[in-house]
């Protein structure tokens, strides 16, 4: 008999009459007897349903008077292929990882006899019907509002790897939500939302039932978080070394007018001083050397020579960039960068101020760069300008190498970067939750259960700007021309010399031990009483505001062995100076934890009409 | 505690930048830094001569009646050069300062048997003193150097 397909009743009837020659094989054939008619084969099943990518066995039954070999093949080709699904020596068929069209293939026992003769198996392959997984990021984000954040889906299991995404369940998202593409691109609303952290969701084109989902939340434009660490060198586990109280942010350095930017980390927050300056060896991927540079008339490329009140320094030049922080952004600020490539050494005056630690390194200044939003437009101001006597000048430049201090414009001067926002520009407002008076590990804080025990600090920029950064109840406090408190008093004395408000100080630096009636400690610089002073400071403003503030100073030895490996301290205190002629305040971020700092910017619209023209503090 | 004021106003050029430890005549020549207004003024057991600057910068040095400068203090916009104003006990700076440890932002203080000093404030306002014991008048308080 010479079938060339065959059909169930005629593979039955077969089956029956040749009942004394059949064999079962996997395709195997075998002489029977001396029939010389032509193998008939059958292939069982006759028909199969597969999952895409699954397998099915079949058998082949040969019933052949001749010898012959046989092959397997799916719609003719012999062992298959991916589009079809493949078929091994065995009759072992792997359907195609995605469902064929048409989705019903034919496998086939061909004998290698004349005419060749075969049997075959219809397939049809199914979509599977494993769900597929579909997984998102990033995950739980933060995005400013107004900002834009990529999401990505990744699907496995499933050919179809499309999805459908949303925001809190609406496709697309909405304007509240924030709006979401077909390729994942969230535009995070105008506002923040209420509640402010929104659910995105990439749900399977293919299966509907399975998709994915994170939180992002929505922050305001103008709000960077802040964070409470020993800094970018770490614990090192010796409290006299040890950074305690560092408080960092991280800000974008773009090259001015591009899109090519940077994000650095680990810059510290210092309400002391004025200017953003980096750490040359921070910037990487924007490399100082692309930055715009300041020049003088004779195109000599200014230096500055920056000091600190401990007399540490920094030398490096003045340079050009645009400045993000949050949703705000400075165009064409002028930062200077630690660390020259140019002037690899200082001009030997710079040396000659001071010669606390140069901190143009980052084992130095503990950190990437400094974020300085004091009370100041910028650096230095009129008196480095040309035509005014000032003693010396932080500016050089160095023709033939040779370092000369030099005037500079006010407008090419390291300056504020919020004076330079567009929107926001008049101030900063600074907030640390409370923390414990036996410290806290850091900021913010996971314990180890995933509990966030304490959140994370927010720098918010402007002053009765937005409705995140009104002055509410706080007190202005007026500074004077040189930017303090005019008068601190403590214990019925009024201090006239210096006090003010200093994120870039870690510790609250009062007055001397003698004077608080209080003990130093032997092995760090801080101030070890026997018990917990609470520190009583009448404050006054130039504006004629005055208030009180309560302020614990604890045994620094206790709280270091009590608390090891703990960062933040909200009673850290020392010496401001030595002997009885001590009289300054520099009250740093201890001060800061539990409270809402503003601090305003000379010259800028201050807010209830008071009177500040050199800028304020408030809390 | 002024006693017997004798105030001397000197625009210019006159020559006043004393050095820390060393005799009054060794007065700094340096002109760049001389173009404040020069006060000096008699008090009861030391000289003073004061350097006010038009950025409202301030230097004071203290002279004992041996003629020796035991004290320096400073306030203003920016530190002043202290090599020239330490003289010789700049490298006591340089050596103390560089090994304390621990304080960030907050003021620098050194306290030695034979050199103290202090400096801080913050930017566009600073403010320090420095002052030798040995040579301080025996009948005066560190506290006159302010």
């Amino acid at each position: 008999m010479r079938l060339k397909t065959a059909s169930p009743a005629t593979l039955a009837i077969l089956l029956v009459i040749l009942a004394s020659g059949i064999f079962l094989s996997s395709c195997t054939i075998t002489r029977t007897g001396n029939d010389i008619s032509l193998p008939v084969i059958t292939v069982s099943p006759m028909s199969a349903t597969v999952q895409a990518g699954a397998s099915v066995q079949f058998t082949a039954t040969v019933v052949s008077s001749i010898s012959t070999t046989t092959t397997w093949a799916v719609n003719n080709i012999l062992g298959g292929n991916s589009v079809v699904g493949t078929v091994d020596s065995t009759g072992f068929y792997t359907a195609p990882a995605s469902v064929p069209n048409p989705a019903t293939v034919t496998v086939k026992c061909i004998s290698s006899a004349e005419t060749y003769p075969f049997g075959s198996a219809l397939v049809t392959i199914t979509a599977p019907s494993v769900s597929p997984t579909v997984t998102v990021s990033p995950i739980d984000s933060s995005a400013t509002a107004g900002s834009t954040v990529q999401f990505t889906a990744n699907v496995t299991g499933s050919a179809n790897t499309a999805v459908t995404w949303s925001v809190n369940g609406v496709a697309g998202g909405s304007s509240t939500v924030g709006l979401i593409t077909s390729a994942g691109g969230y535009t995070a609303p105008a506002s923040v939302p209420n509640p402010p952290t929104v659910v995105v969701t990439a749900t399977s084109q293919a299966d509907t039932s399975q998709s994915a989902s994170t939180t992002l939340t929505v922050t305001a434009s103008n709000t960077a978080p802040l964070y409470v660490s020993f800094g970018i060198n770490g614990d090192t586990g010796v409290s006299s070394t040890d950074y305690y109280n560092g408080l960092f942010t991280s800000v974008t350095v773009c090259l001015p007018g591009t899109a090519q930017c940077q994000t650095i980390p680990d810059i510290l927050v210092d309400t002391g001083s004025v200017g953003l300056r980096v750490l040359n060896s921070a910037l990487t991927t924007i490399p100082a050397t692309e930055l715009t540079t300041v020049l003088d008339s004779h195109q000599n490329q200014v230096q500055e020579c920056v000091q600190f009140g401990d007399t540490s320094y920094a030398w490096g030049p003045v340079l050009v960039a645009d400045v993000e922080i949050a949703g705000e952004k400075a165009s064409y600020l002028p930062i200077q960068v630690l660390g020259d490539t140019v002037f690899t050494v200082p001009a030997s005056s710079c040396l000659s101020l001071g010669e606390g630690p140069n901190l143009d390194t980052v084992a130095a200044l503990g950190a990437n760069g400094i974020l300085g939003v004091g009370t100041y437009v910028q650096d230095c101001g009129l008196d480095c300008a040309a035509g005014q006597t000032f003693t010396p000048y932080p500016y050089y430049v160095c023709p033939q190498g040779a370092c000369q201090t030099t005037p500079l414009p006010v407008g090419q001067q390291v300056s504020n970067p919020v004076a330079l926002f567009a929107k926001d520009n008049n101030g900063v407002e600074i907030v640390l939750p409370s923390i414990p008076a036996t410290g806290g590990p850091s900021l913010p804080h996971t314990s180890a259960d995933g509990t966030s025990m304490i959140s994370a600090g927010t720098l918010i920029f402007g002053v009765g700007t937005e409705s995140n950064n009104g002055l509410g109840s706080a007190t202005l406090y007026a500074a004077d021309a040189n930017g303090n408190f005019p008068t601190v008093g403590y214990n019925n004395t009024s201090y006239t010399s210096e006090g003010f408000l200093d994120t870039g100080s870690n510790a609250l630096y009062v007055l001397d031990a003698q004077t608080l009636g209080i003990q130093d400690c032997f092995d760090n610089p801080f101030y070890c009483p026997n018990s917990p002073l609470a520190l009583s400071l009448s404050i006054s403003g130039a504006n004629g505001s005055a208030g009180t503030v309560t302020l614990d100073i604890a045994n620094a030895d206790t709280l270091f062995s009590t608390s090891p490996g703990f960062a933040a301290f909200n009673n850290l205190g020392g010496p401001s100076g030595e002997g009885l002629s001590t009289d300054y305040f520099d009250l740093g971020v201890p001060f800061f934890f539990g409270r809402s700092v503003f601090v305003g910017i000379a010259g800028t619209t201050v807010p209830n009409n008071a009177s500040a023209p050199d800028g304020y503090f408030a809390f | 505690m002024v006693w017997g004021v004798l105030l001397i106003l000197i625009l210019g050029a006159a020559p006043a930048w004393a050095v820390l430890g060393e005799p009054e005549a060794s007065v700094s020549a340096d002109r760049q830094f001389l173009r404040g207004q020069i006060r000096d003024e008699a008090h009861e057991g030391y000289r003073l001569h004061q350097i006010t600057y038009s950025s409202g910068a301030v230097v004071r040095e203290y002279v004992s009646p041996a003629g020796k400068v035991f004290g320096v203090s400073w306030q203003g916009p920016r530190v002043p050069n202290m090599q020239q104003l330490l003289g010789s006990y700049f490298t006591y700076l340089q050596q103390y300062a560089q090994a304390q440890t621990g304080r960030h932002g907050g003021p620098l203080i050194i306290q030695k048997n034979d050199f103290v000093f202090s400096s801080g404030g913050h930017m566009r306002s600073y403010h320090g003193r420095a002052y030798l014991p040995s040579l301080l008048p025996t009948n005066l308080l560190p506290e006159v150097v302010q």
